[in-house]
């Protein structure tokens, strides 16, 4: 497939060879992995290529993918460093044909490096295809492609808006959803683009004054309902100064003068976030220290809106790619049930 | 900093206290009737409590028509005068202020387990041709009067006279409105045309609302299931021969899932005939002229009011949002709060640690979910007035230095040197 380029190897390799080479890795507990890095390689070429198909793995599969996925995480840090050029992205949700349009706007991974910034799953019908998709590329291109927390990367929130439902009328039970959400603990909670741009997928905390602040939080654990990392996922950017109560019932809403302390503070050019639908994909906020990123074009199949990705060159550059949904085939209709509806 | 820590951690503290209250939730329920044993179970009306347990005080409102008004409230339990909150309800098309019956005591259980020392007031009443407000003006022909703008007045009125009765003088409290179904959408078009100055409430009352909830309803959903209304309405028995065969019937067409609620807000909803039967009080289908306009703009309106109203809609089961909520649920413009069947009980959800899936078979709540599991309902309601109302005198302030929301933020802000 031509997402795969050989050239690009050397990135899964140096990140796989010392682990599965290692005496105990916790890989080892799942023997179809050899220890032989090609034969992984391999393995996960042929997961992507499946996958890329809409199709998605076996429990198995899955299994091991989250397995690999967890070693590759799990030494990534609170404030993920990312070097330019980077492609940044907002929220999937589920929308995978939406994805693979992404990825044709912003060029293949790994020839183009990508930032997602959260939410992926929980909405769309494609949740499974479209977290295996990116976790897989993320174990196959560790450096290419970087994956932060989403407030929906979450077991309660799965539960309710989705991911949960889909994992159990694809396979069955609740195996592979316990296996994502185990993983989605690991994911990183934000990146810093050189030095430069912080990335999350909510917004500031009253709690984070500096990065270093973020450095500092134990984020391998369910998303909290309150506190600094609850907040980096849920906060939003507003229009009043300050700190605010947030309307959706988590996180804070920020104004602009909390916005420029903090960036100055942190010698910031820019907060790139995602978590709110923006109709026309990106949004800017707060005299340009705030931006928005959706990449979910008409959310949910319903709600008419662009989406849009943010790409950074090597001068930092930005550019804002904006994309309509992708035409599919049999899509499903929107069904809803109206039994005991009551007036 | 070491008092926000410590308040955080006093907060988790009651987080975990507060998830242990929801699996006790069938423990408080009357009926404690495992799901496959329900249906069978013996309903007996002998040793329902009075509506004055739940609602001590019942008065009559007359409007200028020389309409009568049944109206229910319980009062507000505030350790300093200067701080209370007053929920009021309204009912939905068909049902009775008594829905609300189980949910009044369940919100001040859930102040308890919280240990929060102020519990909100709860004050409900019988919309026009409901309830004991229909039987007051029997054979009126204002009974029928159940146009979306006459319901809105009739509120606009009914919150004027309670203010006016229970609150004459002193700091004025602050007022929640919570609406289910129908309900919702008429108190969503009173704050509305209230923000918009297109019909405001009396004596600047609006400015005393501070939040807005919905139960279950969805302008899409309502909308396109009013054309197999008057099918499903045909269905339904003309009378029955007991108020124990009405509850029974409630039970097992699975409108309501909760033995011990319907108890209580079935009877309200039955007048005995000369024969000894008992007839709905208000017959739905003679409604139908008005359903359209009743939910016709809901989500728009919803979605339009400002943030100054701190919004909440709870769903059951279905996150069936449409267009205009699904975008200002993705825009953060309200809260939103989903019961499902499949909820998984995280005793404690800051640990990495997952549970065993429960049994797929659950069928314990519906659209009557206030009614279905009122103490999980009491509980986000709860949270809403707490995390919204800024005096609301949240904590046991021995606990903590801070007393409400509003101190919080405003250490916040001192801490950034910023104002809100």
């Amino acid at each position: 497939m031509d997402l795969d380029s050989d050239i690009q190897m050397e990135d899964a390799v140096e990140q796989t060879q010392p682990e599965t080479t290692g005496k105990e890795s916790s890989l080892s507990q799942f023997p179809i992995i050899t220890t032989d890095p090609t034969t992984q390689r391999n393995t996960l070429d042929g997961w992507i290529e499946q996958l890329s198909q809409c199709k998605p793995l076996s429990e198995e599969s899955v299994k091991q993918l989250c397995a690999m996925a967890v070693e590759v995480v799990k030494g990534e840090e609170n404030v993920q460093p990312v070097q330019v050029p980077v492609t940044i992205c907002g929220d999937i949700h589920g929308q995978f044909h939406d994805l693979m349009e992404l990825f044709k706007i912003g060029g293949p991974c790994p020839d183009t490096n990508y930032l997602f910034m959260g939410d992926y799953v929980d909405r769309g019908y494609y949740s499974v295809e479209t977290v295996s998709y990116l976790v897989a590329m993320k174990v196959r291109y560790p450096r290419r492609i970087t994956i932060l927390r989403g407030n929906h990367e979450s077991r309660q929130i799965t539960q309710v808006y989705g991911f949960y439902d889909e994992c159990f009328r694809k396979y069955g039970s609740a195996n592979v959803w316990k296996m994502f959400t185990d993983l989605f603990d690991y994911f990183p909670i934000t990146a810093l683009v050189d030095n430069s741009i912080f990335c999350l997928h909510g917004g500031l905390s009253p709690m984070i004054e500096s990065i270093d602040q973020v450095r500092e939080l134990n984020r391998i654990q369910e998303v909290p309902h309150e506190g600094p990392m609850c907040d980096l996922l849920w906060s939003d950017p507003d229009d009043r100064g300050g700190w605010g109560i947030s309307p959706r019932g988590a996180g804070f809403t920020f104004g602009q003068d909390i916005s420029e302390q903090f960036n100055h503070t942190n010698g910031l050019s820019l907060i790139a976030r995602a978590h709110q639908l923006v109709m026309e994909g990106y949004s800017w906020s707060h005299q340009d220290l705030v931006v928005t990123i959706f990449s979910a074009p008409n959310y949910c199949y319903r709600c008419g809106n662009q989406a849009a990705i943010m790409e950074v060159d090597e001068n930092h550059n930005r550019d804002f790619l904006q994309y309509d949904p992708s035409v599919r085939p049999g899509e499903p209709t929107v069904t809803r049930k109206t039994p005991d509806y009551f007036l | 900093m070491s008092e926000l820590a410590n308040d955080l951690l006093r907060k988790k503290a009651r987080q975990l206290d507060h998830s242990s209250s929801f699996s006790s939730e069938t423990a408080d329920s009357l009926g404690q009737l495992p799901n496959s044993r329900r249906k069978e179970s013996r309903i007996s009306t002998n040793k329902v409590p009075d509506i004055t347990s739940f609602f001590p005080h019942l008065e009559v409102f007359t409007n200028n028509d020389g309409y009568l008004f049944q109206t229910y409230y319980r009062p507000p339990r505030q350790k300093d005068s200067d701080s209370s909150v007053i929920l009021v309800m309204h009912h939905g098309a068909g049902s009775s202020g008594a829905t609300f019956a189980k949910l009044a005591p369940a919100i001040e259980k859930q102040c308890e387990m919280q240990s929060i020392s102020s519990v909100p007031g709860v004050f409900t009443f019988d919309m026009r041709g409901h309830g004991r407000t229909a039987l007051l003006n029997s054979s009126s022909e204002e009974n029928s009067k159940l146009s979306i703008d006459n319901l809105c007045d009739d509120f606009r009125f009914l919150l004027q006279w309670f203010h006016e009765k229970y609150f004459p003088e002193g700091p004025p409290p602050s007022y929640f409105l919570v609406g289910h179904s129908l309900g919702g959408s008429i108190l969503t078009k009173v704050i509305s045309d209230d923000v918009n100055n297109s019909a405001c409430l009396k004596k600047n009352l609006g400015q005393l609302v501070s939040g807005l909830v919905m139960i279950d309803i969805v302008e899409d959903t309502a909308i396109k299931s009013l054309s197999a209304m008057n099918s499903y309405l045909n269905t339904i028995p003309k009378q029955f021969p007991s108020i124990e065969d009405a509850i029974r019937w409630h039970i097992d067409s699975n409108l309501l899932h909760n033995v011990d609620s319907s108890l209580i807000s079935v009877p309200s909803l039955f007048t005995r005939t000369d024969e000894g039967h008992y007839k709905w009080i208000i017959d739905l289908r003679k409604t139908e002229p008005f359903w359209h306009d009743w939910f016709e703009g809901l989500s728009k309106r919803f979605v339009s009011i400002p943030d100054r109203i701190s919004k909440l809609l709870i769903l059951a089961n279905n996150d069936y949002l449409d267009k205009d909520l699904m975008i200002g649920q993705m825009q953060g413009k309200y809260q939103l709060v989903v019961f499902h069947n499949n909820q998984l009980k995280h005793a404690n959800t800051l640990t990495t640690a997952t549970q065993s899936i429960p049994s797929q078979d659950a069928s314990d709540l519906g659209h009557f979910v206030h009614e279905d599991i009122p103490l999980k309902v009491a509980a986000s309601l709860v949270d809403f007035v707490e995390r919204n109302d800024y005096k609301f005198a949240s904590t046991n302030s021995s606990l903590s230095n801070f007393k409400s929301q509003a101190d919080l933020l405003s250490a916040y802000n001192a801490k950034w040197g910023v104002s809100h």
